[in-house]
């Protein structure tokens, strides 16, 4: 969580939530734009695995990110077709990006205190979150349980700030 | 400095606005010779302005030099003194020494002004009595601390001004007191009231009342916008502009009242984008009124007389471009005064009148725009050029003996041309002219030169409208397009059927090809896309050999199909790639054609990849990479395969009398061979002739939306005219002033031939002469000469 989250732990937080690879997924809707349809990706060669490409929103060039491939859900059905919709955010969150999702779903209101700390080690955790543990740093900042599944939270600030590393690493 | 930084920023460029205005009015007193006295009261007010809030801001340097200034207007301004030499000249050294000191205006407190300050002040009192005792004790310190205590802001400062206060009280009181930050009108108004004769305080505040009408309404015609803003603006012209064009390919089952509301949507939106692109165009005037002065200080330096004239001030370029060609400009202004303009003394040995002329002239042509620098001088000098080349070890003497006059002119664009020792001894130009060059090149203009020795010489620059926008070609590879600007393009080759598996060899792990006498190393789009790591020789070998592999297969399958009576078609395209001195050809599925694109800079997050220098929306609304080809190169690990030009050197040397020239071969329908020098050509287009129009007598054909003046060889030499057949081709020369090109009804060869020049077997104007060109005789034409022949005004020569 970072400090913003912190020191509004207790009031209440406008998820704006999707689906991939039948998870369900939240982040904050403050720094979500818009949501629109995934067409025409030009691939960007060379690019980091988890990089789609890019797409054209009204003139603007956007950076569209598949957070699958960055989870590792993929590695069993590549051939599947990727998602159907791209969810676009803000300016203020990084260069203009975006990432691929299969559904957009409700704006769902969580309780900041509801969101646990994945970090803190809980030993209830699910065995996606552990997964998602091993995969990524920074990016899932905490689960929240819903009625009837779990919530993974995503912080946007931190999807780009970890790639543009590792396509370092990689140089 | 404790100042608020934003007060500060729009202080500076409040006063560059104020110096610019001021260098105005001195111009027109430079050209005219006089100067009246609203133009006095302006310059006072400006400066005053100026000062007010230099002195606010403690801006001590500007404030001290801007009063002296100003007292030495308001004695002119109230007639006590006159308006002489000198004193134009120190006022105008004081506003450069302002322009400067706003370049950096944090560190302007440290600039030494006291001297110019002495100047001022001994002038202001040299002339006239009167002046002295109210305008030259005048302490040029105090005004800023008085100020600057009125308005108590910088308190910092207080304690080392207050110093300065007690000394030199009683000079300033009665001007100071308006508020400083106030717009100038006001303090102008009054200190006359405080200072001035009688006789001249009538006259001042009237004539002030009515420039600040002028002024106030000057200022409600301009608004600030940030350039984001505008960015964006365009950004979404561009993409009404795609709503629109989707919009029209439906139009097709529309009704009619339905098409006529998308016709005036296409237009407005056309509009609307033209009006966009304009905001953030400015009039190169911006750019050129600086020479006028600096054209001045060099004639008294060079103790030559030279006038200066523009033209074109009002054609608008990107503010970058502006920016950009600033130093080129400078430096051709400067070579004109220097090295092309002649003494006094010699101009009129020569039979010249004694003033020199220097022009700069700016116009629109095929959507570039062009800058001509052009002096009326000594020209330039071939022999000159010739010895200091060989000197320099630049060329061999056979190579010069072989160069045209023209080559040689351009020989002062090689690097190791300019040097100090050059720019003493050459009487001609040349000096820095390669950095004028890549200067100009390296945003995407072209310059080139022409001289006649004895009457000037004209440098001729070629400028794109803006940098946002470049053109470029579309490739395609796999699914996908990409870019390449046509900066880094040299030609495309298509090989067909057998040419295609046959032409491309193997040398070493490399694919190379055979471009005339040069080895061209080759890179496949696909490969390099394909793979993420740096090309080494095992994965070049890799690549070679399966393509190698393909190839036989192709050659197999060829040979049985054209045994089975039929024959398969195969094409392969290449583009040739320059990046700095290296060249390759990039090798690509298809080629779609020249798009003008939109450059946009690669997402953080993927800008390390080596191969793509941006991205771009096409026409369509798909995105594009942009290629980059010194990275392409890179990632193929492109060395120069070398051999091709050490070949062509010597085969160069061969024969005595010869020359080795880059033609292009076309014959006209008879059976006669024509050539024109490659580099006189700009591009070739194959045209249907049923496009040409005719126009009264003469006939033309839309290009690119631009109607072009067809002209045919016929019109202008005694040949046999054309057959008129379906397709045709048209030649498009460079450095054309009007857009025109050559009909020719079929294209021969391109290539590097041995020339050996007949002068006398043929003569026509507009023929260079014959040669025997794969043992044919060829008529070599000369396209400038032609066209000058055709219409004498289309052509943008040395008139």
């Amino acid at each position: 969580m970072n400090e913003d989250e912190e020191a509004s732990l207790n009031s209440t937080m406008q998820m704006c939530t999707f689906r991939m690879s039948s998870r369900l997924f939240g982040v904050n809707i403050l720094d979500v734009k818009e949501v629109n349809e995934n067409t025409n990706v030009t691939p960007i060669y060379h690019a980091p695995p988890d990089i789609c490409g890019y797409i054209n929103i009204r003139g603007q060039i956007l950076l569209v990110v598949n957070l699958r491939e960055t989870f590792g859900f993929d590695q069993r059905h590549k051939t599947e077709a990727v998602g159907g919709k791209v969810v676009v955010f803000k300016s203020g969150v990084d260069e203009p990006f975006g990432i691929l999702v299969d559904e957009v779903c409700d704006v769902v209101s969580v309780e900041q205190n509801r969101i646990v700390d994945r970090r803190a080690g809980d030993p209830n955790t699910s065995d996606a979150v552990r997964e998602l543990r091993r995969a990524k740093d920074g990016i899932v900042v905490g689960v929240c349980p819903l009625d009837r599944e779990l919530l993974l939270v995503l912080n946007a600030r931190h999807i780009l700030g970890r790639q543009s590393v590792k396509s370092l690493e990689s140089k | 400095m404790e100042t608020d930084n934003d007060i500060l920023a729009e202080y500076v460029e409040e006063s560059r606005e104020h110096l610019i205005h001021i260098e105005e009015i001195f111009e027109i007193l430079q050209k005219t010779g006089e100067i009246s006295l609203s133009s006095i009261n302006e310059l006072f007010r400006a400066i005053h302005t100026i000062k007010g809030s230099a002195g606010f801001l403690g801006l001590t340097s500007i404030g001290t030099l801007t009063h002296a200034m100003e007292s030495l207007l308001d004695s002119l301004r109230e007639g006590r003194l006159s308006v002489t030499q000198p004193i134009s000249d120190t006022l105008m050294e004081g506003t450069d020494r302002l322009s400067e000191m706003f370049e950096d205006v944090n560190k302007s407190n440290t600039v030494n002004v006291s001297e110019l300050v002495t100047t001022l002040k001994a002038l202001n009192s040299g002339d006239t009595p009167a002046a002295v005792p109210a305008a030259a004790p005048a302490p040029q310190a105090p005004p800023e601390p008085v100020e600057q205590r009125s308005v108590a802001d910088v308190l910092s400062q207080f304690p080392e001004l207050a110093a300065f206060v007690p000394q030199e009280p009683a000079a300033e009181p009665p001007p100071v007191a308006p508020a400083p930050p106030a717009p100038a009108p006001k303090p102008v108004a009054e200190k006359p009231a405080a200072k001035a004769p009688a006789q001249a305080k009538a006259e001042a505040p009237a004539q002030t009342n009515s420039q600040d009408n002028k002024d106030s309404s000057k200022h409600e015609e301009f608004l600030r916008i940030k350039v984001d803003l505008l960015d964006r603006l365009m950004m979404l012209a561009g993409e009404l502009v795609l709503v629109r064009n989707q919009q029209l390919m439906h139009l097709e089952q529309a009704d009619a009242t339905l098409r006529s509301i998308t016709q005036s949507l296409d237009s407005v939106t056309t509009e609307l984008q033209e009006t966009i692109m304009r905001t953030r165009m400015q009039p190169i005037g911006t750019v050129f009124s600086r020479f006028s002065r600096m054209v001045r200080d060099l004639s008294r330096k060079l103790n030559k007389k030279i006038d200066f004239e523009t033209k074109g001030d009002e054609v608008e370029l990107d503010k970058n471009v502006l920016e950009a060609i600033g130093d080129p400009l400078t430096h051709l202004v400067r070579n004109a005064c220097d090295h092309g303009v002649e003494k006094p003394e010699d101009r009129l040995a020569a039979g010249k009148s004694e003033a020199g002329m220097v022009t700069l002239c700016a116009y629109h042509e095929s959507g570039q725009i062009h800058v001509d620098i052009k002096d009326n001088g000594k020209g330039m000098n071939r022999d000159v050029i010739r010895r200091k080349v060989l000197e320099k070890g630049l060329k061999t003497e056979d190579e010069l003996a072989r160069m045209s006059e023209q080559d040689l002119l351009n020989l002062v664009f090689l690097p190791g041309f300019s040097t100090a020792a050059v720019l003493t001894d050459v009487s001609g130009r040349g000096v820095g002219m390669d950095v004028v060059k890549t200067g100009v090149e390296k945003f995407g203009g072209s310059v080139s030169l022409t001289s006649i020795e004895g009457e000037g010489s004209v440098v001729k620059l070629r400028l794109p409208l803006t940098l946002a926008i470049i053109p470029s070609l579309i490739v395609q590879s796999g699914n996908e397009r990409f870019a390449i600007p046509q900066v880094n393009l040299e030609e495309l080759v298509c090989l067909y059927d057998k040419d295609a598996f046959t032409r491309i060899e193997c040398a070493g792990a490399r694919e190379v090809f055979r471009l005339r006498d040069t080895l061209l190393p080759m890179v496949r789009l696909r490969e390099a896309l394909a793979r993420e790591k740096m090309f080494d020789e095992d994965a070049l070998s890799e690549v070679t050999e399966q393509n190698s592999e393909a190839r036989q297969e192709m050659a197999e399958k060829y040979k049985e199909a054209e045994e089975g009576g039929h024959t398969i078609h195969y094409s392969l395209n290449f583009a040739v790639l320059r990046s700095g001195n290296l060249r390759f050809g990039l090798i690509i599925d298809r080629i779609h054609g020249s798009e003008e694109i939109v450059v946009k800079p690669m997402h953080r997050a993927v800008k390390g990849i080596p191969l793509y220098s941006g991205a771009t929306v096409l026409g369509d609304g798909k995105v594009a990479m942009i290629l980059d080809a010194t990275g392409l190169a890179r990632h193929y690990n492109v060395r120069d395969v070398g051999g091709g030009k050490d070949g062509k050197k010597q085969k160069a040397k061969t024969e005595e009398g010869t020359e080795l020239r880059s033609l292009l071969l076309f014959s006209n329908g008879g059976s006669e061979q024509f050539g024109v020098s490659m580099q006189d050509v700009k591009r070739v287009e194959a045209i249907e002739t049923a496009a040409i129009e005719r126009v009264g007598s003469q006939e033309y054909i839309t290009l690119d939306g631009i109607s072009t003046r067809v002209v045919r060889l016929e019109d202008g030499l005694r040949v046999q005219g054309s057959s008129q057949p379906e397709n045709m081709f048209f030649l498009i020369p460079q450095n054309a002033r009007k857009p025109y090109g050559l009909l020719v009804e079929k294209l021969i060869d391109s290539g590097h031939y041995e020339v050996k020049l007949n002068k006398e077997s043929y003569q026509a104007e507009g023929v260079e002469g014959t040669a025997l060109i794969k043992k044919k005789m060829t008529v070599l034409v000369n396209l400038e000469q032609l066209m000058h022949l055709v219409d004498g005004m289309w052509y943008g020569g040395q008139a």
